[in-house]
């Protein structure tokens, strides 16, 4: 075959090595995000596993306040179903979303937990319960970063799949842009607000 | 800080760069090979040919030293991370145990963990530069698997949470960018390049019988064009290892979200005169986040970091006076819950902070702590009396007319144990001043601090006037009587000997020490008196009384610390109670001995 021939082969060879590379970021980018989605898994399965043993060490001491510790049985046990069903399709935005919600209603109640607490000295001062509060605050922290880590590698995977000429490649093979896990306000935040005025 | 933008610019620098060091790796072959084949015509000018394969062979001997080289150096440094940083120093992170830093570096390791979430990486092993006071620290490791992040003591103990995360996020940047990879693969392509100008040298010089022969023109040649790339070499190298220490600097504020945190390290660092320590081994220098030597001016381009002053000026834009340096006093030791994180991570996680971020304020952080409502009672009542601290702490400073002073210092003087409302006792005697009961009511809004803090302000004031003689026979007066009615606690009396010492007609004479017998005596009945006031402060009921001071000031001055060193352990699990402090620290000024660090901590520690 002719010298144009080579050429237009060439070039449809070089095409598809790009097509192939571009690929292979894409989908290395999109498993940054199950493993980033994986890590905050981890910690709050962490939160999740620390909340029956707070709920038992305050029980002996909050007889009155048996609404909240039902209603944080309650969150509780939500955030883990949202969590296992988020956890096989990270990428899906409406998992994403639901478990947001879910965690944010666990943070609610937890923090009138908290504010319970503050009222009773006697559980406060408990030795269990301050390692328990420390824990959590720490596992708090871990959240945080973890789903600022999450969000960064949403952002690199939009980044990649979005900008041309590889949107064109993630539109072939099916890479659906990612979704952010957004700030969240906790209940008490929200309802002081409105007391207040 | 446009953290993404730096990042970017600062990894096309380090293309350039690199790109730039492999041009000048050509261009030395390609002289090398134009030198060589001069040599060739010049000694050899009948032959008409170059033999065969001439410039591959010299460019394949070329690439062979200056690569091998770099092969050899990169042997040299692979014994892992862990050995790095044993060279350096280093020990690994101790959380538990007694030791005074256990909570700081339990503080350490949560950090590192944090940090390493952020950045989607393993986290490294913390360890610990423990002899080192300067505010520094390096990260060491080829792989995840064999990652180190080590922390001078200095910095554990001279930065906020906030500054130790982000010099933490600086060194994980570092990891993740391969930073120790690439700069020992540049230094052992300078070495390979300085081996051309060795090979050149050995030419050039006489042999064993002081004769040169012919090569002697080519080897000076060689040796200069070895010279010259060597140093393009380093230069080069210099470059790209400033541009990584942007990166990672840039690297630190995406990790944290602040700029406020790596800032407050570097203005720390350049204010920060540390006490001597051992230097570190100087092959190591570029692994650290400042240079551990003041590099000379001329030096600028061969330097490892750029000038602090330049990466302030990237942190925080060009903006007036924040790139000032800031002092680094030790801070006082952490306790279980810490500073809220950035507001921008925090409102990922409100849970934590809802209860600790009322209570405390970061004092770097630019925005403030995420704040719960006021509605909450405990906090409410908190806030309140902080503010009526604050104000009367104001007041405070424009008592200075006698009958102010007078009714403040014995006010201080009785206050604390037992705050009623009566004192019968102390308005017989500041009866003749009509603003007293408002200077008492000040004196009872103040906590702890404040008052210690007003105490020795007022006593160093009067310490000056005619009147304090008068004031000392007050003071006394009064406490007697308490004594008498049966309810003077230990700390007044402790209070008054330092108050009258303080305001003494002239300074103390030198008393005769006491003899050797007599020492256990004393000292032992100064610990069985003090005992009950430092560990059951809060059980403290009313002292036997005393006809006159405890024989403190005879005691030889080589037994004083001792002394307080028992007495600090015997009061370290109630050093929170402020009485406990306060009697610990009047003990102290009494025994005219240096207060213990952890006393002054716990004396200006917020209740």
């Amino acid at each position: 075959m002719g010298p144009v021939g080579i050429v237009t082969l060439a070039l449809l060879a070089a095409g598809l090595v790009w097509g192939v590379l571009v690929y292979n970021a894409l989908v290395r980018r999109r498993n940054e995000i199950g493993n980033a989605f994986a890590q905050i898994d981890v910690q709050l399965k962490r939160r999740h596993d620390l909340v029956p043993n707070l709920v038992e060490t305050a029980r002996g001491y909050l007889q009155h306040e048996g609404q909240t510790l039902i209603a944080v049985t309650q969150a509780r046990a939500g955030a883990d179903r949202a969590a296992t069903v988020a956890r096989h399709r990270p990428t899906e935005a409406a998992a994403i979303g639901a478990l947001a919600g879910a965690e944010a209603a666990l943070d609610g109640v937890l923090g009138k937990l908290m504010v319970v607490v503050e009222a009773y000295p006697a559980l406060k001062a408990d030795a269990t319960m301050r390692e328990l509060s420390e824990e959590l605050a720490h596992t708090e922290n871990r959240i945080a970063f973890a789903r600022q880590a999450f969000n960064d590698a949403v952002l690199d995977y939009n980044n990649a799949a979005q900008q041309a000429p590889a949107n064109a490649v993630a539109a072939v093979c099916g890479f659906k842009p990612a979704a952010m896990l957004e700030a969240t306000r906790s209940e008490v935040e929200r309802e002081a607000v409105a007391v207040r005025f | 800080m446009r953290f993404r933008r730096h990042q970017e610019a600062a990894e096309a620098a380090t293309t350039r760069l690199l790109l730039a060091f492999a041009a000048v790796v050509a261009v030395v072959v390609v002289v090398v090979n134009a030198l060589l084949w001069a040599a060739y015509r010049l000694t050899l000018p009948w032959a008409t040919d170059l033999p065969r394969l001439f410039f591959e062979t010299n460019t394949a001997l070329v690439l062979g030293f200056v690569l091998g080289g770099c092969w050899l150096e990169g042997l040299r440094l692979r014994a892992g991370g862990a050995h790095v940083a044993q060279l350096a120093g280093a020990r690994p992170a101790q959380p538990a145990g007694a030791a005074p830093t256990a909570p700081l570096e339990r503080r350490l390791e949560r950090v590192v963990q944090e940090m390493a979430l952020a950045a989607r990486v393993r986290p490294p092993a913390a360890w610990v530069i423990a002899r080192d006071d300067r505010i520094n620290a390096f990260a060491a490791g080829w792989s995840e698997d064999d990652a180190v992040v080590a922390v001078t003591r200095g910095a554990l103990e001279r930065l906020t949470r906030a500054e130790l995360q982000a010099v933490v996020a600086h060194e994980i940047g570092h990891l993740v960018r391969g930073d120790a990879r690439l700069n020992m693969r540049l230094l052992g392509l300078v070495w390979g390049l300085q081996m051309v100008h060795g090979f050149g040298t050995r030419l050039a010089e006489a042999d064993d019988r002081g004769r040169r022969h012919a090569g002697v023109l080519f080897g000076l040649a060689l040796k200069a064009v070895g010279w010259v790339g060597w140093l393009g070499g380093r230069l080069l190298q210099a470059g790209v290892s400033r541009q990584r220490e942007f990166l990672a600097d840039a690297s630190a504020v995406q990790y944290t979200r602040q700029v406020d945190g790596l800032g407050g390290a570097l203005r720390k660092i350049a204010g920060h005169v540390p006490a001597p320590s051992p230097a570190p081994p100087a092959c190591l220098a570029h692994l650290w986040l400042v240079p551990p030597g003041a590099p000379a001016a001329w030096q600028r381009w061969l330097a490892t970091h750029p000038p602090l002053a330049q990466r302030l000026q990237r942190l925080y834009g060009s903006e007036g006076d924040e790139g000032d340096a800031l002092p680094a006093p030790v801070l006082p030791p952490p306790r279980g819950d810490e500073d809220a994180p950035p507001p921008a991570v925090a409102a990922l996680a409100p849970l934590a902070f809802a209860g600790a971020a009322a209570e405390r304020t970061a004092p770097t952080a630019r925005a403030p702590a995420p704040r719960v409502a006021i509605t909450m009672p405990a906090t409410a009542a908190l806030e309140a009396a902080r503010e009526r601290e604050l104000t009367a702490l104001q007041r405070s400073l424009h008592w200075s007319s006698p009958g102010e002073r007078h009714a403040a210092l014995l006010a201080l003087l009785l206050s604390g144990c037992d705050d009623d409302p009566r004192w019968p006792a102390w308005q017989r005697s500041t009866a003749a001043y009509r603003g007293a009961a408002a200077v008492r009511a000040e004196v009872l809004a103040m906590g702890p601090a404040a008052r210690w803090q007003t105490l020795q302000r007022l006593a160093t004031l009067t310490a000056a006037e005619d009147d304090r003689f008068v004031l000392r026979r007050e003071a006394l007066k009064l406490v007697r009587a308490d004594a008498a009615a049966g309810e003077a606690p230990r700390l007044h009396w402790l209070r008054l000997w330092w108050l009258r010492q303080a305001l003494a007609a002239r300074p103390r004479a030198r008393t005769a020490a006491l003899p050797l017998p007599a020492l256990a005596t004393a000292a032992g009945a100064a610990t069985a008196w003090l005992a009950p006031l430092l560990t059951a402060p809060a059980r403290e009921v009313a002292a036997p009384p005393l006809r006159r001071a405890l024989p403190l000031r005879r005691l030889h001055p080589m037994q004083r610390p001792l002394l307080v060193k028992r007495w600090l352990d015997l009061a370290a699990p109630r050093l929170d109670d402020p009485a406990c402090a306060e009697a610990l620290a009047l003990a102290c000024r009494l025994l005219d001995s240096p207060e213990p660090p952890a006393v002054t901590a716990a004396l200006q520690a917020r209740r």
